[in-house]
């Protein structure tokens, strides 16, 4: 079986998918960059921030001045221009990836699915010779063109736009998203005055009918792009379903990056057919060399793929429910499938006998991070620590800091997420059951 | 291809048929209209108030003229009612501290007219130096805490009656045509811009309900957090109550501020308007949405438990006093205060899906 498998994933397949994916992921890439600098973006996560959250394993990492976090984003928008086009192709890749995993790593509170799905698509083309074919490496720099490389270098890409989808389906096999359509019953109401299909989703039964829709879809979508035949129709419906999700919620670029990311399920004819749109000659290609003896490279895929299937489980390790803990929640492709909110107020006091005082949030986080963190465990120590050693500078000998914290879960009445007498401050966030938090509150 | 084609077209189809069936369509009477909201916001109390601003604004100006005409105590107490009932109504607007309100580069409009507390000193050196421009960042030296200032600190009159009394007369001139100026162009600013508010009934970050919500929490924890736990010494490195820290520290008008501002935030909750008729407010909203009814009663709750440790104390006491000699009272103040926050604050902007973040961003 293996050795079999071994076989097919070498075959040379043609190189066009691969080409035509680097093209329209580079352009998404680029759109995402202009609009979030646009957007005012850059200052209000990253510069007015007195205080970021950072990654587990990640808080060395530096904030950047305002004048380099621009210049990071400058080379991120002349990177993407690069990948799209196929020039300087390696070093493109290496920066668009240093770049916006960079960016990404900088706050915790901003992370969504689909950056972390654009940073790993980033480094996968890293190592992938995407620039082959339809580039101006090939054009202006005289690369080797070549029309062939093996399948599973296209297949990588399918792989890890299947993980995403099926994942993302397999997340909403749970009763609340079946059984009592939430969050949709929540969210639909927003959109009652969309002109046209407004009354599509006031429509009763609406809330399921988009959240089976949305879960058989989600399992199933890969499937019917692989298959040639229903191809079309496939990807007709990630236009509509993407679509849809556009209008119902800000979900800025990620329409935009999975409808271009799809396309990689297309013939190599399909994206022929395109890229000769655009090309006023055919230039002389020659099958590709041997990449795919590279055992160290297609070692390194394995083991990336093997990490991608493996850690979205994580969450079966820890007791309670993901949704309460958040333990093995991110990272694991649940895209759009709670609502879920908290309001959690601090206070300190000095461990050797003083007044216990409230913590206004505002002094010390913007909005965002502060919806943020009144729900997520994680988040809600490292704001202890913060404030532990914020208030130390400030002249508490010992500060004992304590929170009030209530959360509510898709529209469930709030309830408190662990003991307010719990001192935050001695503890530390690790890999480790978080024991501390209260059992799941609700019945389903 | 082409009989899956029909397929799916039918299924389309039957989607749209099925969602244009009036019955199974939800009914209007479970779709909250936020447009009703906007409106009775708008016209029945946002408008009403911006105007009772700038009118009683223009009181205080004339009040002020006349009595730095004639520096007598019976003009200063007309100045200082007019004082009195201008920070009243400006109490009735600080929760519409958005659209208009926040579009001068000097500061949006709490800032600029409601800042506390005063740096007296800088006051006194402006006056010195003849220094009326207002035209900073300095929100510390004007607004109505600066005029609260002049018009009641215990030497009022032996001040304005002393040898630099024409410069005191020029500052406390000059607050007063800001603070009308201010009054007038906002009241002017939100007739203009009301009919694209009541017209943007969306609810992401940036919509009208969003922006109208969001200023509603936002003006609700500064009341609880600076206006009552700040001065009862409750806030983080506090180590007694600070009297000195009450909003209005001269005219003693603290307690009642708090009870304003409060009785504003309650009317845009329940819809009731400037003549006391109770219209469309955020209880409707919530009585409609999924799981809302429960949340509306516990908040209509909190908002009656709130009122039982609050109204009982007297329009007269002084908080500045109170936070010193029966601190108790304050605190059980803040206590109910902080209870509604997780109600209006986590769980009602979870049930109404409405975007929290003041500031735009992506979701996934």
């Amino acid at each position: 079986m293996a050795i079999r498998l071994n076989k097919v994933m070498n075959e040379p397949v043609s190189i066009t998918p691969l080409a035509g994916f680097r093209v329209l992921f580079g352009a998404a890439m680029l759109i995402s960059t202009v609009r979030f600098i646009l957007l005012g973006w850059i200052d209000d996560h990253y510069v007015h921030p007195t205080f970021h959250f950072s990654y587990f394993g990640f808080s060395w990492l530096p904030v950047a001045s305002e004048g380099l976090l621009y210049a990071v984003h400058a080379i991120l928008l002349l990177a993407s221009l690069g990948v799209m086009l196929g020039c300087f192709y390696r070093l493109a890749t290496i920066l668009q990836f240093v770049c916006f995993s960079y960016t990404e790593l900088l706050d915790l509170t901003y992370y969504l699915n689909h950056y972390y799905y654009v940073s790993l698509a980033c480094l996968l083309l890293v190592f992938l010779p995407a620039n082959r074919a339809f580039s101006l490496d090939i054009a202006w720099r005289n690369k080797t063109a070549y029309s062939l490389v093996p399948r599973w270098m296209p297949s990588a890409l399918m792989l890890m736009m299947a993980i995403v989808y099926t994942y993302a389906g397999m997340a909403k096999l749970n009763t609340d998203w079946l059984f009592n359509a939430l969050p949709l019953k929540i969210w639909l109401p927003a959109s009652y005055d969309v002109p046209m299909l407004g009354s599509l989703f006031a429509w009763k039964y609406s809330p399921w009918l988009f959240s089976w829709i949305g879960m058989i879809y989600d399992c199933s979508i890969v499937f019917f792009l692989w298959n040639r035949k229903t191809r079309p129709w496939a990807y007709l419906s990630v236009i509509l379903f993407h679509s849809l999700t556009g209008i119902l919620f800000q979900i800025g670029v990620f329409p935009l990056v999975m409808m271009a990311g799809t396309l990689i399920f297309f013939s190599p004819s399909w994206h022929e057919r395109w890229m000769n749109w655009f090309q006023t000659k055919n230039r002389a290609v020659s099958p590709i060399r041997a990449f795919a003896s590279n055992s160290l490279l297609r070692s390194g895929f394995i083991l990336f793929f093997a990490f991608q299937l493996l850690f979205p489980w994580r969450y079966l390790a820890y007791p309670g429910n993901v949704f309460w803990t958040e333990e093995g929640y991110r990272f694991s492709w649940r895209v759009m499938l709670a609502e879920k909110a908290g309001t959690a107020q601090f206070y300190v006091s000095d461990g050797l006998g003083g007044a216990k005082g409230m913590v206004d949030n505002r002094r010390h986080l913007n909005a965002h991070q502060e919806k943020q963190m009144s729900y997520q465990p994680d988040m809600l120590l490292q704001y202890a620590q913060y404030l532990n050693d914020y208030y130390k500078r400030d002249g508490l000998k010992e500060p004992v800091v304590t929170a009030e914290v209530y959360v509510t879960l898709n529209g469930r009445p709030s309830q408190l997420l662990f003991d307010p007498n719990l001192n935050l401050a001695e503890m530390s966030d690790t890999w480790s059951p978080k024991t501390w938090l209260n059992p799941y509150p609700w019945r389903n | 291809m082409s009989r899956r084609g029909v397929l799916f077209a039918c299924f389309v189809s039957l989607l749209a048929v099925g969602a244009c069936k009036d019955k199974e369509v939800v009914s209007s009477d479970e779709v909250f209209d936020r447009s009703t909201l906007l409106v009775q916001v708008s016209d029945a109390l946002l408008l009403p108030a911006f105007d009772s601003l700038a009118t009683s604004a223009e009181e205080l100006r004339n009040s002020v003229e006349h009595f730095s005409k004639t520096a007598k105590a019976e003009d200063l107490l007309i100045a200082q009612v007019a004082w009195f009932k201008a920070f009243r109504h400006f109490q009735a607007t600080r929760m519409f501290n958005f659209g208009p309100s926040e579009t001068s580069l000097l500061g949006d409009h709490n800032e600029n007219l409601g800042t506390w507390p005063i740096d007296t000193a800088e006051v006194e050196s402006r006056i010195e130096s003849a220094d009326t421009k207002m035209q900073d960042f300095r929100r510390d030296t004007r607004g109505f805490g600066a005029l609260e200032y002049l018009l009641f600190e215990p030497q009022v009159l032996v001040h304005f009656q002393g040898p630099l009394a024409a410069l005191r007369f020029s500052y406390l001139n000059e607050l007063a045509k800001d603070i009308r100026q201010w009054s007038a162009r906002l009241k002017n600013d939100w007739l203009v811009y009301s009919p694209s508010f009541k017209h943007d009934v969306g609810k992401s970050a940036g919509s009208s309900t969003s922006e109208l919500y969001n200023h509603w929490i936002q003006s609700y924890e500064l009341l609880k957090n600076y206006k009552v736990a700040l001065p009862a010494g409750l806030q983080v490195g506090q180590t007694a109550a600070a009297p000195n820290l009450v909003e209005s520290p001269f005219a003693h008008a603290s307690m009642q501020s708090i009870k304003w501002q409060l009785m504003k935030l309650e009317a845009i909750w329940y819809g009731i308007g400037i003549d006391g008729k109770e219209g469309i407010g955020f209880d409707d909203y919530l009585q409609k949405a999924t799981g809302g009814e429960a949340l509306r009663n516990e908040i209509i709750a909190q908002w009656a438990a709130i009122h039982k440790v609050l109204y009982p104390i007297d329009d007269t006491v002084k908080l500045s006093e109170l936070v010193v000699n029966d601190p108790a009272k304050a605190e059980a103040i803040f206590t109910e205060l902080q209870k509604m926050t997780r109600f209006i604050k986590g769980d009602m902007s979870s049930i109404l899906g409405i975007a929290i973040t003041y500031s735009s961003g992506d979701g996934d």
